[in-house]
């Protein structure tokens, strides 16, 4: 487990000095210090860290659902730094998949429309859009399920819709946002086999988590804290951060 | 797109119902008042007669009190109706290619003692070419000729009501109706005919539908026959009393029409009237500076007010009523959208542009618009039918106020205009809510 | 005491404050402008005739028969007609005159004070007989009514002189002038003799015929397409013709009209059937003459409960959407000891800010929207009052759409504050 990347692979993400910062009238608050991540193409990242550590700023700013401050930021080979609105939201849609730990399904659409959504806003035909949808859902085995709603399926379930939503895009890459902090264990196994899965079939997936256990599934970690990339080696192993008062003003609002 | 779009739009109102039926009822409320008034005004201002409106003027003469203007509104217009003096005179002019002066009588009407007893009837007294210029339908027969204006000979027009009354409803062209003193042989049976407001007359009440029974002008000599309407006079009888003073006094009492081609021919026909007042003066007439009007269908509406004022302030009370349901809306909308940041946070990571959300929830208010107006206009039909009732009850018509195509149009563009106006703002917050705080947190 | 943070959250979302700030503005302006027109209609409404309406019956008799064409049987009829309708049971009087109030006009001519050479005047004129002022329940104030050997005489020699043409001078005018006795309302004397001293006066009309006043009655209001309501001069004659036929008044004893109206087309069809007979209560006239005001203040009426309904919803969304948006932190509040009362408190206070501001602007708005549709359309001036009347009114519609909401927020419980959402 070192924090370097594998060699002779192309790269998914790289970032380079990365720096947000949140600004009020009061306070300025740093979530990310000039931090510089590589993530290979077919790679399968864990990014660890505390509540607080700048995880989900990251992964805002990796998805491209937020902007920085400094640094540059270039994706499956393109620099996306300073792109507009529509442009970022072309790239989430065809490039990027999402997983979030509450599943984000659209309540009062049923399993079929849910996987649609973003397919829909690639403008695909109606026909090319079915197939995708009954392929993906089938492979989460929930092929059954198609006319039900959110509300129907159980928590595992409804994970595997949000899973079945991104495989029906063919994302480069996948950002999962503690994609087992709401499910019990049986069903994060679930989960964490299918991720593996399709890793394991060459999307690069880039997952947010504090569980030790997923972590340990992906081929490497990555840690924060307090906006900073740390190595992990230089740590005590269970200790905690000495920088307490800076950790307390990290909180993202 | 749209139509999926639609889809979106209509989950999204079947999922919070109560709020939907608030925000659907507030437009249709809106929707339904502003049209009712808009066809109420448009029942009266609208063009009665569109195929005629283009060549029918209706003609005044200021033969009034050299000492005053005529009582009215508005001072500067001449008596509203000629005197039959000059209405004789004038309509000597062969510049008019149709013409004819006319007013309402009422006389008693005689069937056959197997229908009934005698009644009396309004009828109108009027050329021959009154039902060309009109454009009035027959069912049988027709108008009568020149040569029974002069006559005149006892020839009536009848209406479809009238000739079910008295005949039936069968062809009664060649029969005999009795009228007062003499017998009148039908000439031409009317189909249904009920202009908007009745154009010939506005000198009275312009919302009654027309007269049942039409008979030559030159009737009004030998049957001594007054006018049913306004016969304002004023100035010294002359000494002359009964009918003939009557015929000979300024009593301004006969509609009169003319029927003018082109614009070269109303020029023409005004340096005749002109020409006409001019040489009366020498005779001690009109000592009021010259003032003839040969108006068009719409300038005198417009000077008989057909439209009546109370309903111009409805329909802006009414379009602010609108204003206040949309304004209504915007909070309303605003606070259903917002409250669903969150799947408005899953589609902007899904991929959504900001274009995207912002035509989803445009095309949500305009859904919301549509339904509303829809019911709004369904409301606006029944209120109308109560409007007609009422209006039955003291005007004898029930079927005065109706939606057609312009005031559907109307409602329709009212609706998409509300949901538009209504919905821009919260559309446009919305697309711009940041995806990342919104999912992060849920 | 929390004007300042509320101040401040509302600056934050001015939009969303702003809009009900529209609506309660625009609300107060059609409101009171809506009661102004409703009250200048029901006064319009209220205008009292001056006679007795509620008990006064209007029949019209229109002949058919040719025999009606003559003089002497024309005359004959309307006696018998007369002694008929005064034969009824609870009759109290009856008149032959062409007038009929609230039918929404009339007749009418212009005269001057004689020998005034001043401008003439245009006032309402009919027939009366000895009865008239009776049967319409009018009050003479000063002089006296006519008499019924008076009414058959001057009809007789009026006739007699408008039966052929009369010799005119060199004005043009008659050489011979006539001489009426008539009676005026106060009003109309009030007109010619601002002095109030119209009794023994004389008129003439542009022939130079001549009018005495011998009788003045209290009130008269016959509304008419002219501005002379209140203006009129009876003379004494009957008013019968072929054409026209002749119109009763009849004067019920109060409580008695029904069953008089009842038997009234029979009695008198059965003295004459060359005719047929109307009959109509005069309160039903004036129903139908005042319907389309009466329509006019019913709908605006409506519009106002409308309108009331839909800002009371926009107060209520704003109320619900506010609370739902701030659980969490009345929930904080609560947890730091806020009581019940406190956070309604809050909210309602809160809504009174908005309202009381979108009462101001509307006050302005009211104002200007009356000034607008006076100059374009018409109506009456706006009444400062009825403004008034409105701010308290959507003031209490606020304050009541607030409270239910207000209500659901005071109910959260604190321990929302340290639920992990």
């Amino acid at each position: 487990m070192t924090g370097k990347q594998k060699k002779g692979k192309k790269t998914m993400l790289s970032m380079q000095k990365i720096r947000k910062v949140y600004r009020t009238d009061l306070i300025e608050t740093h979530a990310l210090h000039d931090i510089s991540v590589d993530v290979a193409a077919g790679e399968f990242v864990a990014v660890m860290g505390r509540s607080g550590s700048g995880k989900t700023t990251f992964l805002n700013i990796a998805g491209l659902l937020d902007t920085f401050d400094a640094g540059n930021y270039h994706l499956d080979g393109q620099d996306v730094s300073r792109l507009s609105d529509s442009e970022m939201s072309r790239i989430r849609n065809e490039k990027i998949g999402f997983i979030f730990q509450s599943f984000n399904l659209i309540p009062d659409l049923d399993v079929f429309d849910n996987v649609d959504v973003p397919l829909r806003y690639r403008r695909l035909p109606a026909r090319e859009r079915r197939e995708r949808i009954e392929r993906s859902v089938e492979m989460v085995g929930l092929l059954s399920r198609l006319r039900h709603l959110p509300a129907q399926l159980s928590g595992g379930q409804q994970q595997r819709v949000a899973i079945a939503r991104v495989l029906a895009g063919e994302p480069r890459l996948i950002l999962a946002d503690e994609p087992t902090g709401n499910l019990d264990t049986l069903m994060s196994r679930e989960v964490m086999d299918q991720l593996e899965r399709i890793n394991e079939s060459g999307t690069t997936i880039v997952m947010v988590t504090h569980t030790p256990e997923c972590a340990l599934r992906a081929s490497r970690q990555i840690h924060l804290l307090d906006g900073e990339i740390v190595d992990l080696d230089s740590l005590p192993a269970e200790g905690p951060p000495e920088k307490t008062a800076a950790s307390f003003a990290a909180t993202v609002p | 797109m749209l139509f999926h779009n639609l889809r979106i739009a209509w989950k999204s109102l079947k999922r919070n119902r109560a709020l939907s039926i608030l925000i659907v009822t507030g437009i249709a409320l809106g929707i339904a008042v502003s049209t009712t008034f808009a066809t109420v005004r448009h029942s009266f201002a609208k063009d009665p007669i569109p195929t005629r409106s283009g060549v029918l003027y209706y003609v005044r003469l200021d033969s009034w009190d050299p000492l005053k203007p005529y009582p009215g509104a508005d001072s500067t217009l001449p008596p509203t109706q000629v005197t039959y003096r000059d209405m004789t005179e004038i309509m000597k002019s062969d510049i008019p290619s149709r013409q004819g002066g006319m007013f309402k009588t009422a006389l008693y009407v005689f069937p056959d003692a197997k229908i009934g007893q005698p009644f009396r009837e309004t009828i109108r007294l009027c050329f021959s070419d009154f039902f060309p210029m009109f454009d009035v339908p027959f069912r049988y027969g027709s108008g009568w000729d020149k040569k029974a204006d002069e006559g005149p000979e006892p020839v009536v027009v009848l209406s479809d009501e009238m000739n079910d009354k008295l005949f039936g409803g069968k062809n009664s062209v060649g029969k005999t109706v009795r009228i007062s003193d003499r017998d009148f042989r039908v000439v031409g049976v009317l189909a249904d005919w009920a202009p908007s407001v009745k154009i010939y007359d506005l000198t009275q009440n312009f919302i009654e539908k027309p007269e049942k029974i039409y008979m030559p002008f030159n009737f009004v000599k030998p049957m001594q026959l007054r006018t049913f309407g306004n016969s304002d006079g004023w100035g010294s009888s002359g000494g002359l009393s009964g009918f003939d003073g009557f015929l000979q006094s300024e009593s301004c009492w006969i509609q009169m029409w003319v029927e003018l081609p082109d614009k070269a021919a109303v020029s023409k026909y005004k340096d005749f009237l002109a020409a006409y007042v001019l040489d009366q003066k020498k005779h001690g007439r009109f000592q009021r500076p010259v003032n003839n009007r040969v108006s068009t269908v719409e300038e005198w509406m417009r000077d008989q007010r057909v439209v009546p004022p109370e309903t111009t302030a409805m329909l802006i009370v009414s379009l602010l009523f609108l204003g206040v349901c949309a304004v209504n809306l915007v909070g309303l909308l605003l606070g259903k959208f917002l409250a669903r940041s969150s799947e408005v946070g899953v589609r902007r990571a899904l991929g959504a542009s900001r274009a995207d959300i912002f035509v989803q929830h445009v095309v949500e208010c305009e859904l919301i618009g549509v339904v509303g107006g829809a019911i709004g206009l369904a409301l606006s039909v029944g209120a109308l039918a109560l409007l007609n009732q009422w209006l039955k009850t003291t005007q004898l018509r029930g079927d005065y106020f109706h939606l057609d195509i312009p005031m559907v149009l109307l409602s329709v563009g009212l609706s998409l205009a509300a949901g538009l106006a209504a919905g821009l703002y919260p559309a446009w917050r919305t697309c711009r809510l940041s995806p990342a705080v919104h999912l992060s947190l849920q | 005491m929390e004007f300042g943070p509320i101040l401040r959250s509302m600056r934050r979302n001015k939009v969303r404050y702003g809009l009900i700030v529209a609506e309660v503005a625009l609300t107060l302006a059609i409101v009171a402008n809506c009661v102004n027109m409703i009250r200048d209609s029901r006064r319009q409404m209220a205008i009292p005739s001056g006679f007795d309406d509620d008990n006064i019956i209007r029949v019209a008799s229109r002949p058919f028969a040719p025999a009606f064409k003559e003089d002497g049987y024309l005359d004959n009829s309307l006696r018998q007609d007369m002694e008929v309708l005064r034969a009824i049971p609870g009759v109290k009087a009856v008149s032959n005159t062409r007038f009929l109030p609230w039918q929404g006009g009339g007749s009418s001519m212009e005269t001057r004070v004689l020998g005034s050479k001043g401008e003439m005047l245009r006032n309402q004129v009919y027939n009366a007989d000895e009865g008239t002022l009776d049967a319409l329940g009018a009050r003479l104030i000063e002089g006296r009514n006519f008499t019924r050997e008076e009414t058959a005489s001057e009809a007789l020699r009026m006739r007699q002189i408008f039966a052929k043409a009369r010799p005119v001078g060199a004005d043009g005018t008659p050489l011979e002038k006539t001489s009426q006795d008539i009676i005026i309302s106060k009003a109309f004397g009030a007109l010619l003799f601002p002095d109030g001293k119209a009794l023994g006066k004389r008129l003439e009309d542009s022939d130079g015929d001549q009018y005495r006043i011998v009788g003045v009655i209290d009130r008269f209001y016959n509304p008419y397409g002219w501005p002379i309501h209140e203006y009129v001069m009876f003379f004494p004659s009957y008013s019968r013709n072929f054409v026209g036929g002749a119109g009763y008044l009849v004067r019920a004893e109060p409580g008695k009209k029904a069953a008089v109206m009842a038997s009234i087309e029979k009695a008198l069809v059965a003295s004459n059937n060359g005719r047929s007979v109307q009959v109509q209560e005069l309160t039903q006239i004036k129903e139908r003459f005042q319907a389309r005001t009466a329509l006019l203040a019913n709908i605006l009426s409506i519009l106002i409960v409308l309108l009331l309904f839909i800002t009371s919803l926009g107060i209520v969304g704003l109320t619900v959407f506010s609370v739902n948006e701030r659980t969490r932190q009345i929930g904080t509040r609560r947890a730091l000891g806020a009581q019940r009362g406190d956070i309604l408190r809050y909210f309602l206070l809160e809504n009174w800010i908005v309202t009381t501001l979108g009462l101001a602007l509307g006050i302005l708005l009211a104002f200007g929207l009356n000034v607008a549709l006076v100059s374009k359309v018409a109506g009456p001036r706006m009444e400062p009052g009825l403004v008034a009347l409105g701010v308290l009114l959507l003031w209490v519609a606020g304050l009541a759409a607030t409270f239910l909401p207000a209500l659901r927020g005071a109910r959260v419980a604190p321990a929302v504050a340290t639920r992990n959402v």
